[in-house]
Formats: C-alpha cells, structure tokens, sequence
C-alpha cells in the first residue's frame, strides 16, 4: 500500500501535475490575518483556520469546476467565467470588477513608469 | 569625454578630470534621485490601489465601509483627546516612518525578496501589493510604511518628496486611483480618525491581508490541471475567496451571539455558519456529490 504512493512521490517533481495530495496549511498565515480582519480572535484557534481552508479549498474548487462547465463550450477557462458565477452575488461582483480594473491601471501605469525609465537612460 | 565645458578652461587636465567626475556622480545621483521618485510615486500608486472606499460593498442602500466587528465595538470615545481627529493614524505612520515598522500582522511576506528591481514584478493584486511593501529597501522603505494612502499623506508625501523638476507621471499617478467620489473619502477620513488602537489594527489586517498569489494560482493549476491561469483570474478568485471568508466569519460571529458565546471561533460555529450560507444559497453546489472525501 505504500509502495506505489511512495514510488509516485519519488517521481512528481513539480506540484503543477495533477497529484491529489495537498499540504494542510497552505494558507494558514494568511488566514490567520484574515480571520482578524473579519471579527475573529487575534489569535484564531488552529482548528478553526484549518476548518476554514478546508472549506475555502473547497469552495475554490467546486467554483472552479462550474466554471469549467460553463466554459467548456467555448474551451478555454477565461476570467468572465468566474463573473458570471458570482454575477448574482452583488458585493462580489463589485468587488472583482474593481479589482479588474485597478490592476489595468496599474499595467498602465507600469507602461508609463518604463517609458520614463527608457527617457531617463537615453538622457543620459 | 567631457559633454559641458570645463570651467577651467580645459587647461588643466587633471582639474578636468576631477570636475568631470563630480559631475558624472552628481548625474549619477540626480538620477538615482529621480528612479527613487518615480519608484515611490509607483509604489504609492500601488498602496493608492489599496485604498479603495468600500464602493465594492453595492451601490444601493447601506455602504458597508468597515467589517461588522468594527461597527459593533464600543462608539468612539468622545473623551478622546482630540489630536486623534486631525491626524489619521496613517499619516503619523508616513510621517514617522524613519523609526522601525509598527509590529502588523502581516508577516508571511517578509521573506519574499524584494530588490529595487521589483517595480517590473507582477502585479500582485491589492492587498499582496502592500504585503511586498515591507522590505528594508531604502528606496521603497518610504512607501512601504504607508499602509493605505488616504488623501491627507498623499498631498503630504507628494510635497515632500517633489523635487524641481516636475514629472508628468507626478500627475497622471496622481489622477489615477482616485476613482472613488470625494465625499465617500472624506467620509472614510473622518471615521478612520476616530478609530481606537484594536480598531485600527483589526482594519489594516482587514486591508492587507489576502491570499497568496502564487499559493491560489497553484490551487488553480492543480484543479484545472492546465497549465495557463492567468493574472487576473488569480486575482479575481483570490478576491472572491478573501470576500467569502468574510462572509464565514461574520456569520460564525452572528452565530456566537445568537448562542451569547465570547471568545475565538470554535469550528463549531463555523460549521453552523457554513450550513446556514449553503441554505443562502451562497455556496455552489455539485451537481454530482463528492465520494470519497
């Protein structure tokens, strides 16, 4: 029973093959903060952020997959995919359209920081 | 070779050597200077992006601007000295900021190496942005310790760092991320300024603290099993899983008072607050149920 687990971990190299074993606590530190953020205790009890990744792992993870649904017709998974899930959930929707579009001011705003930078090294 | 002429004339050439020298690291540092400008006004740009007002609450009725717990805690006290109303939090914290950073949560970040060539990293989304904005760099310490950019440091901070010349990225940085209308700002100023100790910490937890980029885009790859996700779906997926844990806590909490219970959230509450979203409707739902968990 443990040969082939052990075998197959030898030779997955990277974390990006589809292997189904998941390290607990990938977001622990952060949820950690969040929780605070949001009302909890300073220091959230351990159980409970453990319960808490479990169940925004899954989340994730059927979130994703209805949007693997919705956009296998069309083949690829694209952004709006997820916008459409969420499109009935108001504060939601609001919120990653913001940040949709902080982050193309932000490119803009890379954009014109490099061409400065490409004017200051001609000055000169 | 020398692109000014020389003072002297060009008579004496070792005196023209050491001029030119002195105007070569002069140059040096006048461009130094203008790089460390251009790299906070970037970076202020980027703690701009964070300080968005609570728009993304909805548009109609109340706009919730800060979390639950900070609406319920104890008033303002209005026997407060009143130097706490004309001075936001943050702006002692720009205006403090040769002393050491104040001891925030934020910590998984720190070992993220950040060199002054990190304005050509990726855009990391809002609240990862200000969680890289914690190195002991000197040229980005400046910006690092402005947690959120409010209108007061912002004015302040443009004024102590503008130098003569006048840069149009100056101006175009500075319309950018004023999207929000200014009564909204000047609203969250007024209610930032009152804030307690434990309120003001619990909010800038609330601000900083998101998912890790590269964590969530792993959690992607291994779902989707291709290898293509892009910036912005890892941006937008962190941002509804940041908001939906949100929502657990505030209804766990919602929970515990309804059981008139103090203290951590116990994963029992959490687990009623998990039912009573699914029964909302919030939560997606299978259409094939999930063996072997």
């Amino acid at each position: 029973m443990n040969n082939p687990t052990s075998r197959w971990r030898a030779g997955a190299s990277q974390p990006s093959e589809s292997s189904f074993k998941r390290k607990r606590g990938v977001f622990q530190k952060d949820l950690q903060h969040m929780m605070y953020g949001f009302g909890d205790d300073p220091n959230p009890l351990p159980e409970t952020v453990a319960l808490v990744e479990d169940i925004v792992v899954e989340y994730v993870t059927d979130l994703v997959h209805k949007a693997q649904d919705t956009a296998s017709k069309r083949g690829k998974l694209l952004t709006e995919d997820f916008l459409f899930l969420i499109r009935k959930d108001v504060p939601k929707l609001n919120r990653c359209t913001e940040l949709l579009s902080m982050n193309e001011e932000l490119k803009q705003a890379r954009k014109a920081f490099e061409v400065d930078e490409e004017k200051l090294a001609s000055i000169d | 070779m020398l692109r000014r002429r020389c003072p002297t004339g060009g008579e004496r050439i070792d005196l023209c050597r050491q001029w030119e020298k002195k105007m070569r690291a002069g140059r040096k540092r006048k461009r130094k200077r203008k790089r460390e400008n251009i790299a906070f006004l970037f970076f202020w740009s980027f703690s701009r992006f964070t300080a968005y007002t609570g728009k993304w609450r909805g548009k109609k009725g109340n706009v919730f601007i800060t979390p639950l717990c900070c609406r319920n805690s104890s008033s303002p006290n209005l026997e407060d000295p009143p130097m706490k109303k004309s001075k936001d939090p943050f702006e002692i914290a720009f205006e403090e900021r040769d002393e050491s950073p104040p001891e925030s949560p934020t910590g998984p970040d720190e070992n993220e190496a950040q060199t002054p060539g990190a304005l050509t990293q990726d855009v990391s989304g809002d609240d990862d942005i200000s969680n890289n904005l914690r190195p002991t760099d000197p040229s980005t310490s400046a910006a690092s310790s402005i947690p959120v950019g409010t209108a007061g440091p912002t004015g302040k901070s443009k004024e102590e760092d503008e130098e003569e010349e006048e840069e149009n990225m100056d101006v175009e940085l500075g319309k950018l991320p004023s999207s929000g209308d200014p009564d909204k700002t000047a609203i969250m100023q007024t209610i930032l300024s009152q804030f307690t100790e434990g309120q003001m910490s619990r909010y800038e937890s609330f601000r900083r603290s998101g998912f890790q980029k590269s964590n969530m885009k792993r959690l992607l790859t291994s779902i989707t099993g291709s290898a293509k996700i892009s910036m912005p779906m890892t941006i937008v997926v962190s941002g509804i899983a940041k908001m939906f844990v949100g929502e657990l806590v505030e209804t766990a909490r919602i929970v515990m008072a309804e059981r008139k219970e103090s203290g951590p959230i116990r994963p029992c509450h959490m687990r009623e607050a998990y039912r009573r979203l699914k029964l909302e409707g919030k939560i997606p739902k299978r259409s094939v149920p999930r063996l072997f968990r």
